[in-house]
């Protein structure tokens, strides 16, 4: 190995020891540091995965929007093209498109939770082949559905119509309130994270203050403003990655166990996602960021 | 060339107060000088220039042959390696032992930690302090201190050595020690420059002697040598007379000097009060 790697390898490794003993200057301190990062890294992990949540159940109030006709099992690939153009020319139609059996199938497995659709025996899901009819969701009213609706039942290719669903509107205003709910506790810990940031410098400023004396001593023995700056970032980002990554493991805790609640006691069939690879990584890019702002800022302001 | 050379240089602070007024001189390798003059003399301030701690408001500083008013801030922590600080008040950590006070330093260098072992050792070895190496700095005495200091200084392995007063805190005796310690190291090639008003000392130790007085370089002299012997012997009691090359401390002695210059032996050179040197 070289000798300016190994200089380079033994600075960095006292300066790790040096950012590591930094920790226990104000314990208290930076305990407190850690659980509010934690905290405030938790919060918001869960309004981001409250707005996945509400995303979703928007998602689900446009298909709504959607009616699907399941044709009879004998009609011919020839009336099925008919009957789509006739469909078409309607003016609140956005779109027609056939589904076949399997394809039906497949979105019926997909409103089922996984583990129940696992424990079925294979082909117990119903499949038929059916026309889904979109309309634009924003600007169809219920009333042109069922009215639809009425004018497909007299058809002789079709064999049931899905009701257009009810509360449709209900549902949709619901989202928007969850959405709007998770944007305000986006911004409130976003928040609650920027003042966190001032409570890590307050920690990093006592550090330094403690080593004011000693660093004033390294600056005429000739350390480069790295040797003194490396402790106090590493100083940050250790606090920054422990917190924001407790908090993620706060987060996970708690959507863990509401969906166990919600699943088996309110039967809903979407639980709140949780991406943890996703989650996971953020909260370390947050913490290095979060270590590396409140050095920054706190070398601005006391480094001899 | 010249280890430092200073051209006309003033330095004026933001209070207003003139540290310095145009002072010019040259130190070569290997010399010991002594900065003297009462306080407020501009001591401190040309040694804070050489360390980079303050910039000349007007005039050069060259270190190391580099001009310190055009070297980059990357640069400053490089060139401070080269020079050893030692201050009148130690400034040693009092949570810390006396080996890692005196290792300290070398983490800068990156050393490996035998490295960094073997230096410190043989460094309090040197200063006879190595029995104190894991003791803390408030249960030594002032000069024992003071000897950690330099101990930190030295472990650097410096050229130019640069003590501010360092024996303003210690008695007769021990200030003794101190400069025979920098006298023995100059001996070994390292120049020193030691500020100090201590006339006692001076006259035990004659060495070439730059006097300031109110910022301006009234003297720039090198005191006979002949009874070197006689004044070492005599360092240990209590001087009985004030050495005659302290005496002449007031500025309109000092400037009958400067226009008339007494016959000093190994006279360098004279700076005025405009900074223009005089040949003797």
């Amino acid at each position: 190995m070289s000798k300016p790697f190994v200089t380079g390898a033994r600075r960095f490794l006292h300066a790790l020891g040096e950012g590591f003993k930094g920790l226990f200057v104000a314990p208290g301190q930076t305990l407190a540091c850690i659980l509010s990062l934690a905290i405030a890294g938790s919060l918001l992990v869960l309004s981001l995965s409250f707005a996945d949540l509400a995303v979703s159940m928007l998602d689900r109030t446009t298909r709504n929007t959607e009616v699907l006709v399941y044709l009879k099992e004998q009609v011919t690939s020839k009336e099925i093209m008919v009957l789509m153009d006739r469909i078409k020319g309607r003016p609140d139609v956005l779109a027609v498109k056939y589904l076949t059996a399997d394809q039906d199938r497949a979105l019926n497995e997909e409103l089922l939770p996984q583990d129940i659709v696992a424990s079925m025996p294979q082909g117990s899901i119903p499949g038929q082949h059916a026309l889904n009819i979109a309309f634009d969701s924003g600007t169809v009213d219920l009333q042109v559905i069922e009215d639809l609706s009425k004018f497909l039942k007299t058809l002789e290719e079709v064999d049931i119509v899905a009701e257009p669903p009810v509360g449709a509107a209900r549902v949709q205003a619901l989202a928007t309130v969850i959405q709007y709910g998770q944007v305000i506790a986006a911004i409130l810990a976003a928040l609650l994270l920027g003042g966190i940031l001032f409570f890590v410098v307050g920690t990093l400023a006592r550090t330094m203050d403690s080593r004011l004396e000693e660093m004033a001593i390294l600056k005429l023995l000739g350390a480069t403003d790295l040797h003194l700056k490396a402790p106090l970032y590493i100083q940050g980002i250790v606090q920054g990655l422990l917190g924001l990554i407790a908090g993620a493991v706060v987060a996970k805790v708690i959507i863990a166990a509401t969906n166990g609640y919600i699943v088996a006691t309110l039967g809903l069939m979407r639980p709140i996602p949780f991406n943890q690879p996703l989650v996971f990584t953020l909260a370390a890019i947050g913490g290095v960021l979060v270590g590396i702002l409140a050095a920054s800022i706190a070398s601005l302001r006391r480094l001899p | 060339m010249p280890l430092v050379s200073l051209h006309q240089v003033h330095k004026r602070y933001p209070t207003g107060t003139e540290a310095l007024s145009g002072v010019s001189f040259s130190i070569e390798p290997g010399e010991f000088v002594f900065l003297s003059g009462p306080s407020g003399a501009g001591k401190s301030t040309l040694l804070r220039l050489l360390l980079h701690m303050e910039i000349a408001t007007k005039g050069d500083v060259l270190l190391f042959g580099r001009n310190l008013a055009a070297l980059s801030r990357s640069s400053v922590p490089y060139l401070r390696r080269n020079i050893g600080a030692i201050f009148q008040d130690f400034r040693l950590l009092p949570d810390r032992t006396v080996f890692e006070n005196v290792a300290v330093g070398l983490h800068i260098l990156g050393l490996s930690r035998k490295e960094i072992k073997q230096r410190v050792t043989n460094t309090l070895y040197d200063l006879s302090i190595d029995r104190y190496a894991q003791a803390f700095p408030s249960m030594l005495s002032g000069g024992e201190q003071q000897r950690v200091a330099i101990a930190r200084a030295l472990v650097m392995h410096p050229a130019l050595i640069l003590a501010d007063e360092p024996t303003g805190n210690l008695d007769w005796e021990l200030s003794n020690d101190i400069v025979r310690l920098f006298d023995d190291l100059n001996a070994k090639g390292t120049t020193v420059i030691m500020a100090t008003h201590d006339r006692f000392l001076l006259n035990a130790f004659p060495r070439r002697t730059l006097l300031l007085n109110k910022g301006f370089l009234i003297e720039d002299f090198q005191p006979s040598q002949t009874n070197d012997d006689e004044t070492e012997e005599g360092v240990d009691e209590e001087p009985k007379e004030v050495p005659p090359i302290i005496q002449p401390l007031d500025m309109t002695a000092a400037l009958r000097n400067l226009h008339t210059p007494p016959p000093l032996p190994k006279q360098q050179k004279i700076a005025g009060i405009d900074g223009e040197e005089v040949s003797s």
